[in-house]
């Protein structure tokens, strides 16, 4: 059943036309990014070469800030996303299609995760297409390229299990995607807040979302950061469950 | 079984509780002896429901819709092509199958209501205010196949008119201030 529901989900993106709308949108501002970045990247290079005779990383300077870009871009499409996926379908009452069949509500919440996150892969399927440009002309760092686009992938993965565990609570879409949003930028900004905190406090800047996304874009894989994104998705797909299977006791009486 | 009342007086919360789409607040809701809460799964596999606001899917075609329905509620992939044909065809809805919900009108978007919930052969089927929307036609049509269904499965339904009533009229019952007014058993024989 969760395959049927997430193909649903998947094919749902592209015949509201929201998927294409979207996708121009991030290409459009990922495509000024990357040409903002390679030029910078000329710049720097031609200075290097005249102060050095040696080259430097054209993946550090321009693929790493181009997928950091595009996981601060994502934060705005997560919410999107997310809100289509549970509260705008419990609005227009779509989702009683689902609670009237008799299947589980992890099949109804994997299902639509796994149908969101293929829509979210396939907007960020031209983003990794934007390097092997580059390969014409110069060289990649190829594991620092795949390490990254893993590291987009879990990132992406744990903002929507976090949007679907928002978009269960919510009644009203645009209350739900604001709600999202700022939940995502706030799980960033504890990073920024360990200026502030004791060092016995500083354990909190690691549970920041994009901190841990920092090694990966560099190249690095760790079991910590991995461990980090594949929990953060799973407890917050648990808790969309749990919210879904109580469905009944919260919805109001018409 | 017909729920008959004013407005507001509990007859589509009654079916969505029937449906566990509500939560009692005390009792049960057993379908066949399944309570709907504890075990949802086995006793919604003999559920047919039709809600007061429809939950169709405006940008797929009414075959892509159906095609949808059939596998939620698990019929096997080899008989899904003939309980699709099949409905479209008890519905007249044969003429509409590649067309976009979203486009059709608010009667036809009430029929593919009906086809999502009738689609499966349930042993009970729970139909709140059916035709509404329909033209005196289609209530005909309506009323033939509710007929034919009543010999295969038990049906509940909420209505406003009377025609209605008597056409599912082994029971009736009529709800006054979200409480049970009267329960009439013989209705069609008084």
């Amino acid at each position: 059943m969760i395959p049927i529901i997430a193909r649903h989900e998947f094919l749902k993106l592209f015949r509201t036309g929201k998927i294409w709308q979207l996708l121009a949108l991030c290409q459009f501002i990922l495509g000024l990014i990357f040409y903002w970045l390679m030029e910078e990247y000329l710049f720097k290079k031609q200075q290097f070469l005249l102060e050095n005779n040696s080259s430097f990383g054209i993946t550090e300077e321009v693929i790493h800030p181009l997928f950091a870009w595009t996981a601060l871009l994502f934060f705005f499409i997560t919410p999107l996303l997310a809100t289509n996926s549970i509260t705008q379908e419990r609005k227009s009452h779509t989702l009683e299609l689902y609670l009237i069949a008799p299947i589980s509500a992890t099949e109804i919440v994997l299902g639509k995760f796994i149908g969101v996150f293929l829509g979210q892969v396939f907007l960020l399927l031209p983003v990794f297409l934007m390097p092997l440009i580059i390969c014409l002309q110069d060289r990649l760092d190829v594991g620092q390229l795949l390490t990254g686009s893993f590291g987009l992938i879990l990132l992406i993965s744990a903002n929507l299990s976090i949007g679907i565990f928002i978009s269960s609570l919510a009644k009203e879409p645009l209350i739900a995607a604001l709600a999202i949003f700022t939940t995502l930028i706030l799980l960033s900004l504890l990073e920024w807040m360990g200026r502030f905190l004791t060092p016995s406090l500083q354990w909190i800047t690691e549970l920041a979302l994009l901190y841990h996304c920092k090694n990966l874009l560099s190249g690095l894989i760790s079991s910590k950061d991995v461990i980090y994104y594949g929990s953060l998705s799973l407890v917050f797909i648990y808790f969309s469950i749990v919210r879904l299977n109580k469905e009944p006791h919260f919805k109001k009486k018409s | 079984m017909v729920l008959v009342g004013a407005n507001g007086t509990g007859k589509s919360t009654l079916l969505s509780l029937l449906a566990g789409l509500l939560s009692p607040h005390s009792g049960q809701v057993l379908i066949n002896g399944i309570d709907i809460h504890l075990t949802p799964i086995i006793a919604k596999q003999q559920l047919g429901f039709l809600p007061e606001h429809l939950p169709l899917y405006l940008e797929l075609t009414v075959k892509e819709y159906l095609q949808l329905v059939v596998k939620l509620h698990h019929i096997p992939k080899s008989a899904q092509k003939e309980a699709i044909e099949n409905v479209l065809e008890d519905l007249h809805l044969t003429a509409y199958q590649h067309y976009l919900i979203g486009i059709l009108s608010r009667g036809l978007k009430q029929r593919i209501g009906i086809a999502q919930a009738i689609i499966h052969k349930p042993a009970l089927l729970l139909l709140d205010e059916p035709t509404q929307g329909l033209d005196p036609s289609q209530i005909e049509t309506f009323q033939l196949l509710l007929t034919e269904k009543k010999k295969n499965s038990a049906i509940i339904l909420s209505t406003h008119y009377l025609s209605e009533v008597q056409m599912v009229c082994d029971q009736v019952m009529q709800l006054k201030h979200q409480d049970i007014n009267s329960y009439d058993t013989n209705y069609c024989s008084a």
